[in-house]
This record gives C-alpha cells, sequence and structure tokens, in this order.
C-alpha cells in the first residue's frame, strides 16, 4: 500500500535532545521524534478523539480511545485498558485520564518510570503528538 | 508550468518526497517558535507549540488541496501556528489559576496578561514575516565563506537600517563595499525566502 504521509519510517529511535541556548528545541531532535509520531498515525489511521496508538511485539499499531468516564490504564495487568508482555512494565504503569486542562498522564508509581519525549514524569498535561515510553514499550499520544 | 512554481508545502505533501519534508521543517521549525516567543510564550509552550502545528501539518498535508482563489494558502502555516498558541495561551491561563488559587487572593489588576487574538492580524502577519527573516539570516549566516564581519556590517544597515556612510565609518570599510555586502546577501537571502514567499503569494 502507498504511503499517505510525506515522513518516512525512522532508522533509529534516539532519545530527543534538549533544548538550546535560545529555549528552541533542536529541530533535529523533534523532527526524528515527529518521524516515529507520523509512521504511527500512517499506521493507526484516522481515530475519534484522544487516544493512545503503539506497537505490539509483531510490530501491529493498536490504537485505544481515551474514555470519557474513566482513566485509561497501562500495564501488565490483564485488567489494563492497555496490556503488554514488557518486563519492564509495572502492573499498572501509567493511566491517562481527563484532567481539568485536558488529558493528563500520570505515573502510577511503576518501578522503572514514565517518560514523556524523553522526560521522566509524574505527572503532564499530553499534547498532541506526545512519546511515552514505560518500560520498553512506546506510545503515542494522539488529540484527533 | 506548475512544477517549476510548486511551493515547498505543496512538494512536502507528497509522501515520497520525504526531503522537501526535512526542508520544509528546517525552515519552519525557528519561525513558528520564534512566533510563538514574541507572543509571549516561555521557551517550553513554543516547544509544545512547534510539535502540536507540526502533528497538525502531518494530519493535514496528505489531503491538503491547493486554491489560491480562496486565499487557503496564505499564511496557512501561520494560521495553525497561531491557533496552537491560542490553546497554549489558554493551557498556560489555566496553570496561573491553579497557582493562584494555591496562593490567595489575588491583587487588584496587574497579573493579567494580554492573550493573542483568535485570528492573526496584520501585527501579527509583521511579527511571522520577522521571524521568517530571522531565520533566513540564521541560515546564510551559517553558510561557509560568510565572515562575521560581513554579517555585521549587513545586519547594522539592511536590518538596523542604519544609514551607509554611517556603517562604513564604523567598520572602516568604502560606502562601495557596504552596497556590495547588501547586494551579495540579499540575493542569497532571497534564494531562501523564495518558496516561502510564494506561500505568502507574493511570487507568482
Amino acid at each position: 500500500m502507498k504511503s499517505n504521509n510525506p515522513i518516512p519510517a525512522p532508522k533509529d529511535r534516539k532519545k530527543p535532545g534538549t533544548t538550546r541556548r535560545d529555549g528552541h528545541l533542536p529541530p533535529s531532535a523533534l523532527f526524528r521524534r515527529l518521524q516515529f509520531v507520523a509512521k504511527m498515525m500512517e499506521t493507526a489511521g484516522a481515530g475519534s478523539g484522544p487516544r493512545i496508538a503503539w506497537r505490539d511485539v509483531r510490530l501491529a499499531v493498536h490504537q485505544r480511545t481515551l474514555p470519557a468516564d474513566r482513566p485509561l490504564v497501562a500495564g501488565r495487568d490483564p485488567s489494563a485498558d492497555i496490556c503488554g508482555e514488557n518486563g519492564q512494565l509495572s502492573r499498572r504503569h501509567f493511566e491517562v485520564l481527563q484532567g481539568p486542562n485536558g488529558p493528563t498522564l500520570r505515573d502510577l508509581n511503576s518501578r522503572n518510570g514514565t517518560r514523556v519525549n524523553g522526560n521522566p514524569v509524574k505527572e503532564h498535561l499530553l499534547r498532541d503528538g506526545d512519546v511515552i515510553e514505560a518500560g520498553r514499550q512506546v506510545f503515542v499520544f494522539l488529540l484527533e | 508550468m506548475r512544477t517549476t512554481r510548486q511551493t515547498l508545502l505543496l512538494k512536502a505533501r507528497d509522501p515520497e518526497n520525504a526531503q522537501a519534508w526535512e526542508e520544509f521543517f528546517n525552515q519552519y521549525a525557528g519561525p513558528i517558535q520564534g512566533y510563538a516567543r514574541k507572543l509571549g510564550l516561555d521557551a517550553t509552550d513554543a516547544a509544545d507549540v512547534l510539535q502540536e502545528t507540526m502533528v497538525e501539518l502531518i494530519r493535514i498535508l496528505p489531503d491538503f488541496t491547493y486554491d489560491k482563489k480562496r486565499g487557503l494558502f496564505r499564511n496557512f502555516v501561520l494560521t495553525i501556528t497561531h491557533r496552537r498558541v491560542q490553546a497554549a495561551w489558554r493551557r498556560r491561563r489555566a496553570r496561573r489559576e491553579v497557582l493562584l488559587e494555591d496562593a490567595g487572593p489575588l491583587p487588584s489588576g496587574g497579573l493579567e496578561v494580554a492573550d493573542p487574538g483568535s485570528t492573526p492580524g496584520a501585527e501579527a502577519e509583521l511579527k511571522w514575516r520577522e521571524e521568517i527573516f530571522r531565520e533566513a539570516l540564521r541560515w546564510i549566516s551559517s553558510k561557509p565563506g560568510l565572515d562575521a564581519h560581513t554579517l555585521d556590517i549587513f545586519q547594522a544597515h539592511v536590518v538596523h537600517n542604519r544609514p551607509v556612510r554611517e556603517v562604513a565609518a564604523q567598520f572602516g570599510v568604502t560606502p562601495n563595499l557596504v552596497y556590495q555586502i547588501k547586494h551579495r546577501l540579499v540575493n542569497r537571502l532571497r534564494k531562501w525566502v523564495a518558496p516561502l514567499a510564494e506561500e505568502l503569494g507574493e511570487i507568482e
């Protein structure tokens, strides 16, 4: 199938860089991250509302829409909305909920922590295209 | 024929043209962040605006149709950026309200900050153009063969609009050399700005 996205698949997945002295993000760091986001968007297709997309070990892309009435939980626990087999993922690793200012991620005291765009977070107001790392699993938050 | 006049934005929407997308990204990343900073956002919020603007472009570009009569192309990126800046302002205000709730009663007046309007007006367009120009300057100054002295002369005369004789006297060069530098660097700037200028409807 012909790709419908202007950004090719990433050759590698490097950590995002730090902010430059003038306060601007190095474009190359964001560009690499967006390559990954674009690939996920392309494969996941159109969605409805805020959602989390991720790839499983067979590289198949899945997505879960954020419920309006309860948090969306990611972890190894079979009851989690996003259930991963990754050993570095805690049973209940993080949750995403509709906060007063928008979709918000909360780390659920996970053993290995949660990163958003390379930065460790406990609570984070999510932006369209944020890359979430939990253990070895990578997720993308999409707003539309 | 459309091919020779095809704008960078149109090239970037071609799924096979990854190089054009990267070029597009590199040209706009600085202006988008600079514009957000000019409208009062801090570096972190400006970086968010850049990310959100680019993600929206990734979503829109493949299906974007060019219709110059409807003026869709004019300030296309500026409009998206401006909308994202507004969203950042709303988040910022919400954060501030939470902080102020914790801090106790507000002093009367004083702390309110200006929110950019709902659509980019003439002033916003001017700020946007300044950022495009600044990015172009950054680009030419990064090229080999251009020394700092030459760039200083150019900035003094063209950017800061100082008279040729005054600049020549300050830098110990002839007025003719100031004119030559201006001519040479303006030509280089045009090469960089041309694709963007097309998008702004300035080049037919």
